[in-house]
């Protein structure tokens, strides 16, 4: 019985799959009505009958997403003018000779599956029918309005290269490929979506990729059964490990050269065609507090500028939380002069302590969410608006107290300063968990949600790579391109965990140079060649 | 067993921190008085010997946790008894580490909060720790260690730098002869911390690099056992012998005697983070080590669905194990010292050492 | 485990929204005691003085207020122990008493000379607000309360000023120093020391000191000074050591920070200010015949401040003299407030306890006669050793070129 059911299963399936394969039916005319048919007789499919010769054709594309010059000056105007062949050919024969002859374009592509030629004009493709053969002509004059390649608007540094991705996926591959010529660097692409057939692409450098990572996002993506995959955001939560978690494990940037630099460290790069986001795996904690700017300035200042990065995502998560932990629990804590300040302060406020708080932090989080989606004319008076409520207004009519006021703006800083928006959002969130703990609790409180929150880090994975790592599990050899980053000399290891296939990035380590002396008189130069007299 | 692998330096941070825990909060050895960090020494010196018996067992079953290999030594029966023993006895020591940790919260900080309650909270942290396994609570322990290591290195340059420390205190040195020192040792320290790393024989078949178990486990011991005498020498050289014998929890006295730049003063609270991290991780051991233990013992498939009602177990025990803290320390370095710990951290263990000796010689000499 | 997962999210966010608030004090609901005056009645009773700060007339300039209102608010309260002047005070005031401020603790001379300190300190030492570092002072001369209330100028803060201003002495002058809860403890506990706590008074009219108008003139009609250091027998007041006598005593504790020397000169008396800007004292312990002997060991460094007369300050010979001279007066001091002390059979400077550092056994034979007996008959041996570091800006004073 189980058996039975099983195969007829399976017998259904294969029915349906042969009956997206149907091929392309070999009258035009039969050919066109059913194109306008399925299309539903949309004024942008547009059909432009010719003749080639004696044959009958036509061409197929949609309006708006071609490029309306090489579809003019390379296939319509050479079709046109194509000359007759010396002697009748039959269809199925006449047309590769005539594509071959007269399609003056890069990519040209044969079939005859109807299912094929339908999504190649409606992706953007012109495609070739032929009245009496079965197979049509695919050719890529893909263009249209699309946005130029502009400087990254979510992640801008100030010394490093301007240029951000797109929303065009082959664009995208091209910036990649222009700062890393390499034949080792391979790109997969695959449909994803079952309504958008949205491009994806996974790129990589074949040699430096851990195979597992790889086999793993391939897997998942294939496992990826939702209707439509509108941005790389879709796949990131159809992909991540661990869905029940407020932190992002897997990295999205806008940058090329971040994605170079991640492709060199082996991992694997998700492009999803119509968004500039671009998705990294496997991603471990540290990496969202590193920039691209790090390694291109100075390693000590980088180390300065990490280390004051952990600063400002523990006071983004906590600083209310300590504010209200100290003033209602610990009072013992406040320096006496500090004390008696806050208490003054609070004196007339009519809320206690964490009410208080949670209302200024959500004001705050109104205004923050409203100047995001205003126009940006609207934006500035949003601003205003509420710089006058939280800061001058409330104060004054005694509704909160100064210190609350300055509690609240530096969190607001804080959770700008980091460079990752997304854990950025994390710590938004978190902040209030660890406020409702400080209320209850006090300092205990916020210990103890700190403790589960670092056990639940610990638990994460990334396409199996721990998340806390290159701390937990330490790894010595990769610890200095934490929180610190060594200086370039010392970095010769790839990530142990994912990178362990070609673990060395140079040979022999980039060595000092001990040629060049380093003592006050530099006694190789010849003497008066660099003396002042 | 959990299928898990812990490398040797997630052993070395777990053995660190689980020999901190409680320790550094007591007023430990201080029955030598002054020499209380003498006695620490050589409760660690002690804890080297036992853990020879340990290894030496450990080297016999090296894939075997010691609820098997105890069960091939002694019989199956009398074996799993007596591994179930062990497992009560883990239980119990948790129980008191709850206890100790509550004790101190509700008696330094939070004076109106039930004992239950502050418990409980901790005891939730660690359920959800644990469901995890013993590779994310090694995992843990990495990252808590760097924060520990932070924190009492920061609070050390905090306390020398107000010029509260007078090594003057310390002496004179064996005041009441070495016999008196001796006695804390073999009464005390050598149990409470050392001789509780037998939990670690639970531990030690996960470790990935076998070689690598003595030298880890030695200077863990040693790094541990020396904080834990400097603790001592700190706290004697800033309180006094008096003061420090008289408190309940010495270290947090010593922190609230900081007073610097009239800015920093009543730290108490921000050190109560490493007091935190110390019991979250002894506890965690102690129940992680049980759990683990009666799933082997009883065949339960799924370890985690144990953690649930364990931990009820532990929190009701350690809220009743006890009238009062002068009882529950009464019990703890007096009672259970002599009746408890000696018998299971050194008797019964040596006994299984020389048993599981013959019975190896014999079967090495049967094949050949 | 998805179910797991969310039970145990709903416990711990269960339990942290049931759980808390326990502990929880709003800052408005506190009274920030700064300092607790402690007087006895005729009858035995406490009488606890309580000075708790106004904090929005101390932090003035903020919302305009500030300014003409007192800083603090004084309640009064009688009981038999600390906990329960706590718990009498609460049907008066209108918020829960918080002592984790308490700068300073302030005890009456008739409670300390008849009553003891001991009974009083027993509740600080264990309650968990109370610090080990609040200081003590000894209200010398007065009632305990009357110091409390009395408004100060500079200082908003009374109790702050009492503990700056001994503080500034004690970095300056060196005849007084902060005594904290701790150190009256650990003195009070160990056979080989005594407790030494500054005395405070008040100048003027101690029952106006409460008022608005004290605050008027720019000469404060009542203020607290510091004045002598008590010394204690067991927890008992029996003396003071003022002035010369407390320098002294400071100096042999190694207490000593910086202060000034008056030498006498050519027959003139106090010609030459000195500065004592670096010093160290060291005590040692012999035991000769059974008997110890404590040799007191001083280095001191420092400057020459102001002379009266013709000086050739740039003459070593004349510096090496001066020097010598020095050495006297430093020994004389020493000497002075020792024999002084041991009038009082007193160990306050802890040589009970060098003795018992350095040999234990003999110390656990002397300990029961140490005081009364050992102590006052000590031989001690003064040493010092002083060196003229620097003579100012002039080498030489314009009194040469007056006198000549």
């Amino acid at each position: 019985m189980k058996s039975f059911f099983k195969r007829r299963k399976t017998a259904v399936r294969a029915k349906q799959s042969s009956g997206s394969e149907d091929l392309i039916p070999s009258s035009l005319s039969a050919n066109l009505d059913t194109i306008r048919q399925k299309t539903g007789y949309s004024p942008d499919i547009i059909i432009r009958t010719l003749s080639i010769g004696h044959y009958k054709a036509a061409v197929v594309y949609t309006d708006g997403l071609i490029d309306s010059v090489p579809i003019q000056e390379s296939l319509l105007e050479p079709l046109l003018k194509h000359e007759a062949l010396p002697k009748p050919l039959p269809p199925d024969e006449a047309l590769p000779i005539i594509a071959r002859q007269s399609i003056a374009l890069g990519s040209i592509q044969f079939t005859k599956k109807y299912e094929e030629a339908i999504l190649a004009v409606v992706g953007g493709d012109a495609v070739l029918f032929m009245d009496g053969t079965s197979t049509a002509v695919i050719t890529d004059v893909k263009g249209g309005e699309r946005r130029s390649i502009q400087e990254a608007s979510t992640q801008v540094s100030v010394r490093g290269p301007k240029e951000g991705f797109t929303e065009s996926m082959a664009t995208n591959i091209a910036l990649i490929r222009r700062m890393i010529h390499n034949p080792n660097v391979w790109v997969e692409t695959m449909k994803v979506g079952k309504q958008t057939k949205t491009d994806v692409a996974v790129m990589y450098i074949n040699g430096l990729v851990s195979e597992e990572v790889l086999g793993e996002v391939r897997r998942r993506l294939k496992k990826i059964n939702m209707d439509g995959v509108l941005e790389s955001g879709y796949v990131e939560q159809l992909i991540e490990d661990e869905t029940f978690t407020p932190f992002p494990t897997i990295i999205n940037t806008e940058r090329p050269d971040i994605v170079t630099a991640n492709l060199l460290e082996g991992r694997v790069a998700i492009i999803v065609n119509g968004t500039p986001f671009v998705l990294l795996a496997p991603a471990v904690f540290v990496q969202f507090f590193q920039s691209a700017e790090d390694y291109y300035s100075r390693f000590d200042i980088a180390t300065a500028i990490r280390m004051l990065r952990v600063l400002v995502f523990l006071i983004s998560l906590i600083g209310p939380a300590v504010y209200i932990a100290a003033t209602t629990f610990h009072q013992e804590m406040i320096p006496t002069g500090l004390l008696i300040i806050v208490a003054a302060q609070r004196d007339n406020v009519p809320f206690p302590a964490f009410v208080e708080a949670l209302i200024m932090e959500i004001t705050f989080e109104i205004l923050r969410e409203a100047g995001v989606r205003m126009p940006k004319a609207i934006g500035s008076t949003v601003s205003i608006v509420g710089a006058l409520v939280i800061g001058q207004a409330a104060v004054q009519a005694g509704i909160v107290s100064p210190a609350m006021v300055i509690i609240v703006s530096i969190t607001a800083i804080t959770s700008f300063a980091t460079p990752s928006y997304s854990i950025a959002m994390s710590a938004r969130l978190l902040r209030f968990l660890f406020m409702g703990a400080a209320a209850s609790f006090g300092f205990y409180g916020v210990a103890l949600i700190f403790m589960a929150m670092i056990v639940h880090l610990c638990s994460l994975r990334s396409f199996g790579v721990p998340y806390m790592s290159p701390l937990a599990p330490f790894i010595a050899k990769n610890v200095g391109d934490t929180f610190i980053r060594l200086p370039l000399l010392f970095s010769k290891n790839r990530p142990r965990l994912f990178g362990h296939s070609n673990p060395t990035r140079s040979e022999r380590g980039q060595e000092y140079d001990h040629s060049v002396p380093k003592g006050m008189v530099n006694k190789k130069t010849v003497e008066g060649e660099t003396n002042e007299t | 067993m959990e299928k898990a692998k812990i490398s040797a330096f997630q052993l070395f941070v777990m053995i660190a921190l689980f020999e901190f825990g409680s320790a550094i909060l007591i007023p430990l050895a201080i029955g030598a008085k002054q020499d209380a960090w003498l006695s620490i020494v050589m409760g660690m010196v002690g804890g080297f010997l036992l853990f020879f018996i340990y290894y030496r067992l450990y080297l016999y079953y090296p894939d075997m946790l010691p609820t098997g290999y105890v069960q091939k030594i002694i019989g199956r029966i009398p074996g799993k008894m007596l591994a179930f023993l062990y497992m009560i006895y883990f239980i119990y020591l948790a129980s008191r580490d709850l206890r100790d940790f509550g004790a101190m919260l509700v008696t330094s900080t939070y004076p109106d909060s039930p004992l239950f309650v502050v418990n409980a909270l901790l005891m939730l942290l660690v359920i959800y720790t644990l469901r995890f396994g013993i590779e994310v609570l090694a995992r843990t322990g990495e990252l808590l260690f760097f924060l520990f290591l932070l924190i009492t290195v920061s609070a050390l340059v905090l306390i020398s730098s107000s010029g509260l420390i007078d090594f003057r205190q310390l002496q004179p040195v064996l005041e009441n002869g070495f016999y008196a020192v001796f006695k804390t040792v073999y009464m005390e320290t050598l149990y409470v911390p050392f001789g509780e790393a037998i939990v670690f024989t639970m531990i030690f078949p996960y470790l990935n690099e076998r070689k690598k178990l003595k030298r880890v486990y030695i200077s863990a011991m040693t790094l541990s056992g020396l904080s834990l005498a400097f603790a001592m020498i700190i706290n004697v050289s800033v309180l006094g012998v008096d003061l420090t014998s008289r408190s309940q929890f010495p270290i947090l006295s010593t922190i609230q005697m900081i007073e610097l730049a009239e800015f920093l003063e009543r730290l108490d609270v921000y050190f109560l983070l490493v007091l935190i991290i110390g019991i979250f991780f002894k506890l965690s051991l102690y129940f992680y080590v049980a759990a683990s233990g009666i799933a082997d013992l009883f065949q339960v498939k799924e370890p985690s669905q144990l953690i649930y009602p364990m931990g009820i177990i532990i929190l009701l025990s350690s809220i009743s194990i006890a009238g009062s803290y002068a009882e529950h320390i009464e019990e703890g370095l007096k009672l259970a010292t002599i009746y408890v710990q000696l018998p299971v951290q050194v008797v019964i263990p040596a006994v299984l050492l020389i048993i599981a000796f013959f019975k190896n010689k014999k079967t090495k000499a049967l094949p050949a | 485990m998805k179910r797991n997962l969310i039970m145990s999210l709903i416990l711990a966010a269960a339990s942290f929204l049931l759980a808390g608030c326990w502990d929880k004090r709003e800052l408005t609901d506190l009274a920030i005691v700064s300092a607790l005056g402690l007087d006895i009645t005729e009858s035995g009773q406490y009488v606890g003085t309580f000075q708790i700060v106004i904090p929005s007339n101390v932090a003035s300039g903020l919302q305009g207020g500030g300014g003409e209102n007192l800083p603090i608010a004084v309640y009064k309260a009688e009981a038999d122990n600390l906990i329960d002047l706590h718990g009498q005070l609460s049907g008066k005031i209108s918020r829960q008493p918080y002592y984790a401020h308490t700068n300073v603790i302030v005890i009456s001379e008739k409670l300390a000379a008849e009553e003891g300190i001991a009974a009083v300190f027993d509740g600080i030492d264990r309650g968990i607000e109370f610090r080990n570092t609040t200081k003590v002072v000894i209200a010398r001369g007065e009632k305990a309360e009357m110091v409390v209330q009395t408004l100060t100028g500079i200082d908003k803060l009374p109790s702050e000023k009492i503990i700056k201003m001994i503080s500034l002495n004690e970095l300056i002058q060196g005849e007084h120093f902060n005594t904290r809860v701790h150190d009256v403890i650990h003195t009070l506990v160990s056979p080989g020391s005594e407790p030494l706590i500054s005395g405070v008074s008040l100048k003027g009219s101690a029952e106006d000191g409460n008022k608005q108008e004290n605050l008027q003139s720019a000469q404060l009609e009542t203020a607290p000074y510091a004045n002598g250091m008590a010394v204690f027998k067991k927890d008992k007041l029996i003396g003071w050591l003022d002035d010369d006598l407390a320098r002294g005593t400071t100096w042999t504790m190694d207490k000593l920070l910086s202060t000034n020397l008056n030498l006498d000169w050519k027959d003139q008396k106090n010609a030459i200010a000195f500065q004592v800007s670096r010093q160290q004292t060291e005590v040692r312990v012999d035991i000769k015949h059974e008997k110890p002997v404590i040799s007191i060991h001083v280095q001191a460094e420092g400057d020459i401040m102001e002379v009266k007369q013709a000086i050739s300050l740039n003459d070593p010979h004349v510096l090496a003299d001066i020097e010598k001279e020095m050495n006297k007066v430093i020994e004389q001091d020493i000497l002075h407030s020792v024999q002084k002390v041991q009038q009082y059979h007193a160990d306050v400077f802890g040589f009970g306890e060098a003795v018992h550092r350095k040999d234990p056994t003999y110390w656990n034979k002397v300990k029961k006669t140490w005081d009364d007996e050992m102590f006052p008959s000590l031989t001690v041996q003064v040493n010092a050793e002083s060196f003229v570091r620097r003579t100012g800006l002039r080498n030489k004073s314009y009194w040469s070129s007056i006198d000549s």
